[in-house]
């Protein structure tokens, strides 16, 4: 268990996106993100291990009756128990908030090469959160009142990020078309060709979430992310927020990567094949080789809130602010703007009809 | 965290409904502007009869030359009185048009004008318009059909000087302004319904927009809306192109030729020859339109 401590007072140091170093939420003293040695992480592991106060259980999960394993710390902050799952990376206390870091779960095979930091606070995401409620002409009117946040939690997700070099293969058939006209008759001419092409392509960091509660659907969506503000991982970057590692290791998910990449490869390599009236691709053989993989941590703002007695939630993308989410709809409001729109323009068409009629 | 909502990618739903929408917008107000825009022209040059298959007298050829005359100079469009034995290799609103460029027929700097042509080699009776969308005369292909409807029957009979003679009685009655709500007026009697460019009022022209403006209407209004529900779900899927790294590299691009297959259909247009009285139809092209029917 790592904790990082404020070296003036001795309070807790967590990170904070604006400034992009650690800082004392108590005296607001800030400290660099320090790239540690090979030596340097081994002593902080060893370190950690042997301060923790550490037990497990195995309890059985009530909603699938799974086995799960359970892992209990003593804070060193404040002495209360900290439960963790089996995925438990980062998480805070929950009677102290003292930000605690599991360190066997970011060390070795788990240690993430490259990570997203965050790219703004709670409170902006709150902000955002916010404002998207105010948007949409069908949102209620009193939604961005009434909704209750319940919780704002910063998760780290864990991302497995793929490079491919795909050769696509591609066979068609295609016609061309002319028209001539000799008398009373018109000839129509089709042309027919036979198309062959070999195309190769590269794909760089495309991501697959490895988080087995993270809805795939939804961790696409939140995509893109901006590459350029990737760093090397250090676990600082954690401090202050929750973290998973992965539930599915890289080459499990690789196939999935795959399989977009060969998606993207065949639509670039039908889109060479232009000029003709008709294509009909008759054989294909798209092939994707992993150049690279890298586990890697991308930051989210899950916002669960409360709207009438219903509990919701919304997923920010923690460096863009993109949200994936559904905005509840007001039938009173859609039936008054369908009304509406219905009115005005029938109103409109009408007048411009009766004025073209009349010539 | 429990999952519990749908995320649905809507956007190429909506964009769809959205384009066939516009579609149906558009197709409805061409059909609008064809419909009731009120469409017509005018024309002079100076032979108007050229009989080239004699099948006028010297004094029938007179009388049309001068009537011909008298109504191109009055109304300011040219008409031309063309009759053939021999087409040659065109069909006979070729022949129509092509004669009609050829012998400089055509009132003012438009050229606007009306040829009559009885082709005997193909049995058929034509009449072309040039130019007759510039100004505000132009024969509706229903009026075109009505004045078909009378010189016809001269043809049926033989009497082709009937033909040109009653030609020259229809045509200024459809186009000339002062007289087009007569005109239209005559063929609601024969026809049994009132002519379209009859100018409506303003309640009647309401009254005929209600259903298709009711229909708009509804289109606008549930695209409206679908563009609303779209827009409370947010987050699209990335595209490709976020991933792409450099440029597809083709090693191999052919397109090969194999063979040409060929299917022919019949135009259909006024050359169509049949029975006497078969259907007329019209063309269109470069600046000229018209019908006939064959005999
Ligand atoms: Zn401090
Ligand atoms: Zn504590």
């Amino acid at each position: 268990m790592i904790n990082y401590k404020c070296p003036q007072c001795g309070a807790y140091m967590i990170y904070n996106p604006a400034k992009k170093c650690l800082i004392c939420e108590y005296c607001g003293k800030t400290e660099d993100i320090k790239v540690l040695s090979a030596e340097e992480q081994a002593e902080l592991l060893q370190e950690a291990e042997a301060s923790s106060e550490v037990w497990e259980e195995t309890v059985t999960d009530e909603t699938n009756g799974e086995q799960v394993m359970m892992r209990h710390y003593i804070c060193k902050n404040c002495g209360a128990e900290i439960m963790t799952d089996e995925n438990t990376a980062a998480t805070m206390c929950g009677f102290c908030g003292n930000p605690t870091l599991i360190e066997d779960r970011l060390s070795g095979e788990t240690r993430p090469t490259k990570v997203i930091p965050f790219s703004f606070s709670r409170e902006e995401a709150i902000e955002k959160f916010r404002a998207w409620t105010k948007k949409g002409k069908l949102t209620p009117s009193v939604f961005s009142s009434s909704a209750s946040l319940d919780k704002v939690t910063g998760l780290y997700v864990p991302y497995w990020i793929y490079d491919f070099d795909v050769d696509a293969q591609m066979q068609a058939t295609a016609t061309r078309v002319r028209h001539q006209r000799k008398g009373q008759y018109e000839y129509i001419y089709t042309d027919h060709f036979a198309l062959d092409r070999g195309v190769e392509v590269g794909y760089e960091r495309i991501p697959a979430d490895a988080s087995k509660k993270m809805p795939d659907d939804v961790m696409d969506r939140l995509e893109p992310f901006d590459y350029k503000e990737m760093v090397a991982f250090e676990m600082p970057y954690l401090s202050g927020f929750q973290a998973d590692k992965y539930d599915y290791k890289g080459e499990e998910l690789e196939s999935r990567a795959a399989a977009r990449a060969s998606s993207y490869a065949e639509t670039a390599t039908r889109n060479t094949m232009n000029g003709y009236a008709t294509v009909n691709v008759v054989h294909k053989n798209i092939r994707p080789k992993r150049t690279k993989m890298e586990y890697t941590m991308f930051p989210a703002w899950i916002v669960n809130y409360t709207y009438q007695g219903k509990s919701y939630f919304v997923t920010m993308n923690g460096q863009t602010g993109k949200i994936v989410g559904k905005r509840p709809i007001s039938v009173a409001r859609a039936i008054g703007w369908f009304a509406g729109v219905y009115a005005g323009s029938f109103a409109i068409v009408l007048l411009i009809l009766a004025a073209m009629m009349m010539g | 965290m429990k999952v519990g909502m749908k995320y649905i990618h809507a956007r190429p739903i909506w964009l769809r409904v959205c384009m066939m929408a516009f579609c149906l917008m558009l197709m409805g107000s061409v059909w609008m502007t064809t419909a009731w825009a009120v469409e017509s022209l005018e024309s002079g040059s100076a032979q108007k009869v050229f009989d080239q298959a004699s099948l006028f007298t010297e004094s029938q050829a007179e009388a049309l030359e001068e009537r011909a005359a008298q109504i191109a100079e009055e109304e300011q469009y040219d008409i031309a009185i063309v009759t053939t034995n021999y087409t040659g290799s065109m069909v006979t609103y070729e022949y129509a048009e092509s004669f009609y460029e050829k012998n400089g027929i055509g009132y003012g700097d438009n050229k606007q004008g009306f040829l009559l042509l009885i082709d005997m080699d193909n049995r058929q009776v034509y009449i072309d318009e040039y130019n007759a969308w510039e100004e505000n005369f132009q024969l509706s292909t229903r009026e075109r059909d009505a004045i078909l409807d009378v010189i016809m029957e001269y043809a049926y009979d033989g009497d082709f000087y009937g033909v040109a003679d009653s030609f020259l009685d229809e045509l200024p009655q459809y186009l000339n302004n002062g007289i087009s709500g007569d005109a239209d007026y005559q063929y609601a009697i024969e026809h049994g319904e009132p002519g379209q460019e009859r100018s409506l009022t303003f309640g009647e022209a309401v009254q005929e927009s209600l259903p298709l403006a009711a229909l708009a209407a509804l289109v606008i209004a549930g695209i409206t809306l679908i563009i609303l529900v779209a827009v409370q779900k947010t987050g699209a899927k990335p595209s490709s192109a976020e991933y792409q790294k450099g440029a597809l590299r083709i090693y191999r691009r052919n397109d090969t030729f194999i063979n040409t297959t060929v299917t022919k259909h019949k135009i259909e247009t006024s050359s169509s020859s049949g029975g006497g009285g078969g259907g007329g139809s019209s063309h269109h092209g470069g600046g000229h339109s018209g019908g006939g029917r064959s005999f």
